[in-house]
C-alpha cells in the first residue's frame, strides 16, 4: 500500500509525463517537395534565363474526374525559384517548382 | 387559587438489580423471529466511532440442562456438522435484547456470529465466539463500477454502469454531473454521477465533487438496498457537511444557519475503487472534522435497525451534551449523584497544532517570452552550400558538434549564455523576469534565477474551450529586448510546427532535419515576414545584412511563490508554542495568471484566471478549529450497565467536582464550547456489569 507521500510523487510524475507529451512537437511540418507556381514581376523581371524569379504559389482544386476542370487559386505570398533552363519564362507562366535542399528550382526551356 | 405540587424522589439504593439481557437467534422473515438461546452468555459488547460495525463476545454454558438441544462439551460446540439446535453456526444472526422494567425489550446488539474459539486448560474448557454487527455486511462488496453520465447531454439523466475507477475530482478537474441533474434510484435517493472531465462546454456544466455530493454517492450507491444499514437522509447530508466559520459579533449556533458562514468542502483527488464504502466514507469525513457511527436502534416494532449516523466533531449543540457525576470526597455515597467508578483522563496537548497552512502548488504564469539563439553565430556558417550542409542532419557533412546550432533558442533565465547580435558575442547575463512576478497589487514577489521548464498547454482556450498548446511566433521587425519579456510590439507570424519545447529550461529546439529549410506553415494573413512559409535559419542569422528574425514563445511557467493560506495561532490554542502543520493542497487549489502584454492578454494588467485562496483559507480555518484545542482523552468506567451515554455524546464536565472538560477555553465567544466526545462504548457482562466510555481516542482502554 503506497503511503500518502508516495501517492503524491506518483501523481506528480504522471502530471509531468502528461505535460512532457504535450511539449513534444506532434505536428511536424514536412518540407514541401514541389509547388505549382506562377511567375510574377516585383518591378525588375529578370532578362537572363539562369536567374531567380519571383513566383506566386498556386493551389489546385477541382473535381478529380476524367475530363474535369481544374481550379487554380493564387496564394498571397511570394517565393523565389531558380530557373535551370535556357529561356526566360514570360510573366504569368505556370510552372512546377521543386525544393532542392536550400532553394526552389524549376526548368523552363521555352 | 394556585396549587402546588412537589416530588422528591427517594435516594437510589446502593445496590440494584443487574440488567437482564438475553441472546437470541434472529430470523426477521420467520413467523417467530426470535429464538432464545439459554446456553449462550453475553460477555461484552463494544462499539466504536468510525467504520466499525461493533463486536460482541459470547460464551457457551456447558450446564447439561438440555443435552438434546445444547452442547455439553467443546467438541460439540465447535463441530461444523453438529445438529444440536442451540449450537450457533457461523454467520447466524444473533440479537442481544435487554429486558426493560415494563416487559418490553431493547436491542443492544445485532450481528453475525463468527470465529468460535476454544480455551482448554486443566481446570476448564471454554468456548467463546464473537459476532460482528450487521454493518459488517457493508464490507462484503467494495466500491466499483462508476456510474457515468453520457457527455453529449450532461443535463439529461442518462447514466451507464461502467468499470471505470471511481475517482472524485481527478487531477483537480471537476467530474460531477451538472446541478439539477442528479440520478435518482428506485428508492428515491438522488446523487450526482460521474461526468467526463475532459469535455468542457460553454458554460461549463461540470461540477467539483463536494463532501455532501461524494457522501451521497457512496451511501446511496454503495448501500442502495439498505438491507442491513439505513442511510442518513440526503437533506441531512447536505445540511451537515460544510465548513463553518463564525460571523463577527455573533455567537455560532449550529442549529441556526444565520449565525455562521457556510462554505463548501471540496473533495480532494481521491480514488475509492476497491475500498468498502464505509472505509471510503470515513476517509472523506475524518480529515474535515466529521465522524460516523453505525448506531443500533429499535424500530416501531421493537426490532433492531442499524443506522449510519454522521456528526460534526466540533458541534456544540445542546443535544448530546452530558455530564459525568462524582460526589465530593467524603460525601455520603448516592448513586444518583455519582456514576464514575474509575477514570483515567488526560488533557493531551501533545498532538495540538495551532497554525495550519494550506499550501497549493507554485503560482503559474502564462506569458510571452522573446528568445535568443543559444549558440554562437559566425558568418562563415552560411559561406557556401558545404558550410550550410554542416547543420543539415540528412547531409553527410552534418556533425554532432552542430547539434544545437541554428536549432536552440533560449530565454537564458540563468545566464548560461545567449548570442547577442549587437555585440556579435555570447553574453552571460541572466534575463530578468521581475516584471512578471508581481502580486495583484503590482508589488514584486520573491523570485530566484533558476531554470523554468515551459508547460505544454496554456491557460488560454480556443473557441472550443480546449487549452491552447504553447505557441511560437517569428518576427523580423521586433525591436524590443532580446531575450526578454515581450513588450507587445512587432509583426508576428505563427510557427505551425517544426519545434519542440525544451525539457529543462525556457526555450525551443528546432526539430526539422534541415534548419535552413524550416517549414513553419503558410501565413494566415498578409504582410507576414515569411510569406512562403519557409525560414532559411542559417542564412537568415549568419549572413551579414540579412533580415534576422526573433522568436516569441508563449507558454506557462511556474513562479517561486506558492498559493498559501494560513490560519494563525489563537488564544484558544491549548499550547503557548506556535505549532505549524502544512496541508498539501496541490491539485485542489491553484493560482493562475495570464501576464500583461502576452499573446492572449494584450492589456497592461494581469488577468487572474483562477485564485483559490479563499477556499484554501476556509480549509486552513477548519483544520485549525479541529486541531488547536487538544483533547481530553481517556476512559471512564461506570459501575453498571447504562444506555445513558452514546457514541458521539459530548461530555461537558464531572458534576460534583466542578471540573469542566471544555477543550477550547480561550476561543472566541462566537465559536461556542467544545467538549470531548465519546468515541468508544463497551458494555461488560462477564462477572459484573459495567460500562466503559472512551473519550476522544482509545488510550486507556482495557
Amino acid at each position: 500500500m503506497l503511503s500518502n507521500n508516495e501517492i503524491q510523487q506518483v501523481i506528480l510524475r504522471d502530471t509531468y509525463l502528461a505535460d512532457e507529451l504535450v511539449r513534444q512537437d506532434s505536428e511536424p511540418l514536412l518540407a514541401l517537395s514541389g509547388l505549382l507556381v506562377l511567375t510574377k514581376s516585383l518591378g525588375s523581371y529578370p532578362s537572363a534565363p539562369r536567374s531567380y524569379y519571383a513566383c506566386q504559389p498556386l493551389s489546385v482544386l477541382g473535381a478529380e474526374t476524367e475530363g474535369g476542370t481544374a481550379t487554380l487559386v493564387m496564394k498571397d505570398c511570394t517565393l523565389f525559384a531558380l530557373n535551370l533552363g535556357n529561356a526566360v519564362p514570360p510573366i504569368g507562366t505556370t510552372l512546377i517548382a521543386t525544393n532542392v535542399r536550400n532553394r526552389w528550382c524549376f526548368r523552363w526551356d521555352g | 387559587m394556585t396549587a402546588y405540587a412537589s416530588y422528591e424522589p427517594p435516594n437510589l439504593s446502593l445496590s440494584r438489580a443487574c440488567t437482564l439481557v438475553g441472546v437470541y437467534r434472529y430470523s426477521p422473515s420467520s413467523p417467530l423471529p426470535y429464538q432464545y438461546l439459554p446456553n449462550i452468555r453475553l460477555l461484552a459488547i463494544q462499539y466504536r466511532e468510525g467504520p466499525d460495525p461493533g463486536v460482541a463476545r459470547f460464551r457457551y454454558v456447558f450446564d447439561g440442562v438440555d443435552p438434546s438441544t445444547a452442547p455439553t462439551s467443546f467438541e460439540q460446540a465447535l463441530s461444523v456438522d453438529c445438529v444440536l439446535a442451540n449450537v450457533v453456526k457461523n454467520d447466524e444472526r444473533l440479537v442481544v435484547l435487554r429486558e426493560n422494567a415494563d416487559g418490553s425489550t431493547t436491542p443492544l446488539f445485532d450481528g453475525f456470529a463468527q470465529v468460535p474459539e476454544l480455551t482448554l486448560t486443566s481446570s476448564q474448557e471454554l468456548v467463546t465466539f464473537v459476532a460482528y454487527g450487521v454493518a459488517v455486511r457493508e464490507w462484503d462488496t467494495p466500491i466499483s463500477n462508476a456510474l457515468v453520465r453520457d457527455a453529449d447531454r450532461p443535463a439529461v439523466v442518462s447514466d451507464v454502469v461502467t468499470d471505470i475507477q471511481v475517482c472524485f475530482n481527478p487531477g483537480g478537474k471537476p467530474n460531477a454531473s451538472p446541478l439539477g441533474a442528479d440520478f435518482t434510484d428506485r428508492h428515491g435517493n438522488s446523487y450526482p454521477t460521474f461526468l467526463d472531465p475532459l469535455v468542457v462546454r460553454d458554460p461549463d456544466v461540470r461540477r467539483f465533487w463536494t463532501l455532501p455530493m461524494a457522501v451521497r454517492y457512496l451511501c446511496f450507491r454503495g448501500n442502495a438496498e439498505e438491507r442491513y444499514v439505513k442511510n442518513p437522509s440526503g437533506e441531512l447530508i447536505d445540511s451537515l457537511l460544510d465548513s463553518r466559520s463564525p460571523i463577527a459579533g455573533v455567537t455560532m449556533d449550529p442549529s441556526d444557519p444565520s449565525s455562521y458562514e457556510s462554505h463548501p468542502i471540496l473533495v480532494p483527488d481521491s480514488v475509492v475503487s476497491s475500498d468498502p464504502w464505509p472505509v471510503a466514507l470515513h476517509e472523506l469525513l475524518e480529515p474535515n472534522g466529521f465522524g460516523m457511527i453505525f448506531q443500533l436502534e429499535a424500530d416501531l416494532s421493537g426490532d433492531p435497525v442499524t443506522r449510519l449516523t454522521l456528526f460534526r466533531r466540533q458541534d456544540a449543540s445542546l443535544s448530546g451534551i452530558k455530564d459525568l457525576l462524582l460526589q465530593q470526597s467524603g460525601a455520603r455515597l448516592d448513586p444518583g449523584l455519582s456514576n464514575v467508578a474509575q477514570a483515567r483522563l488526560a488533557r493531551d496537548t501533545s498532538a495540538v497544532a495551532n497554525i495550519y497552512t494550506v499550501s497549493a502548488g507554485l503560482e503559474r504564469y502564462e506569458a510571452s517570452f522573446v528568445l535568443s539563439p543559444g549558440f554562437k553565430i559566425q558568418a562563415s556558417d552560411a559561406a557556401d552550400a558545404t558550410s550550410i550542409s554542416a547543420f543539415d542532419r540528412s547531409s553527410p557533412q552534418f556533425s554532432q558538434v552542430n547539434r544545437d546550432k541554428y536549432r536552440l533558442f533560449v530565454f537564458d533565465e540563468t545566464g548560461e549564455g545567449h548570442w547577442d547580435f549587437g555585440s556579435a558575442s555570447t553574453l552571460y547575463t541572466a534575463t530578468s523576469m521581475s516584471s512578471l512576478f508581481v502580486d495583484s497589487s503590482g508589488r514584486p514577489l520573491p523570485w530566484v534565477k533558476r531554470r523554468r521548464v515551459p508547460s505544454g498547454e496554456l491557460f488560454s482556450r480556443d473557441s472550443s474551450l480546449k487549452p491552447i498548446r504553447a505557441r511560437l511566433a517569428v518576427s523580423t521587425d521586433y525591436s524590443g529586448p532580446k531575450p526578454g519579456l515581450w513588450d507587445g510590439s512587432g509583426t508576428w507570424q505563427p510557427v505551425a510546427g517544426g519545434f519542440e519545447l525544451l525539457k529543462d529550461r525556457l526555450g525551443v529546439w528546432v526539430s526539422v532535419p534541415n534548419p535552413n529549410a524550416w517549414n513553419i506553415g503558410e501565413p494566415t494573413s498578409a504582410g507576414m515576414p515569411f510569406s512562403s512559409g519557409l525560414i532559411r535559419t542559417v542564412e537568415a542569422l549568419a549572413n551579414p545584412g540579412a533580415a534576422r528574425f526573433s522568436l516569441r514563445l508563449t507558454c506557462v511557467i511556474d513562479g517561486d511563490v506558492a498559493l498559501k493560506a494560513t490560519a494563525g495561532q489563537r488564544p484558544s490554542s491549548s499550547t503557548i508554542f506556535p505549532v505549524t502543520r502544512f496541508v498539501d493542497g496541490r491539485g485542489r487549489y491553484e493560482r493562475r495568471v495570464v501576464a500583461p502584454k502576452s499573446e492572449f492578454n494584450p492589456t497592461k494588467d494581469a488577468v487572474v484566471i483562477r485564485d483559490d485562496r479563499a477556499a484554501a483559507s476556509s480549509e486552513a480555518s477548519a483544520r485549525r478549529l479541529a486541531g488547536e484545542a487538544g483533547e481530553v482523552a481517556g476512559a471512564v468506567v461506570i459501575p453498571r450497565f447504562t444506555c445513558a451515554y452514546q457514541i458521539g455524546d459530548k461530555i461537558r464536565s464531572i458534576l460534583g467536582r466542578s471540573l469542566s472538560l471544555r477543550t477550547n477555553a480561550g476561543a472566541p465567544e462566537q465559536e461556542g464550547e467544545v467538549f470531548p466526545s465519546v468515541v468508544g462504548l463497551t458494555w461488560d457482562f462477564d462477572g459484573k456489569q459495567q460500562t466503559t466510555l472512551q473519550l476522544s481516542d482509545h488510550r486507556g482502554e482495557h
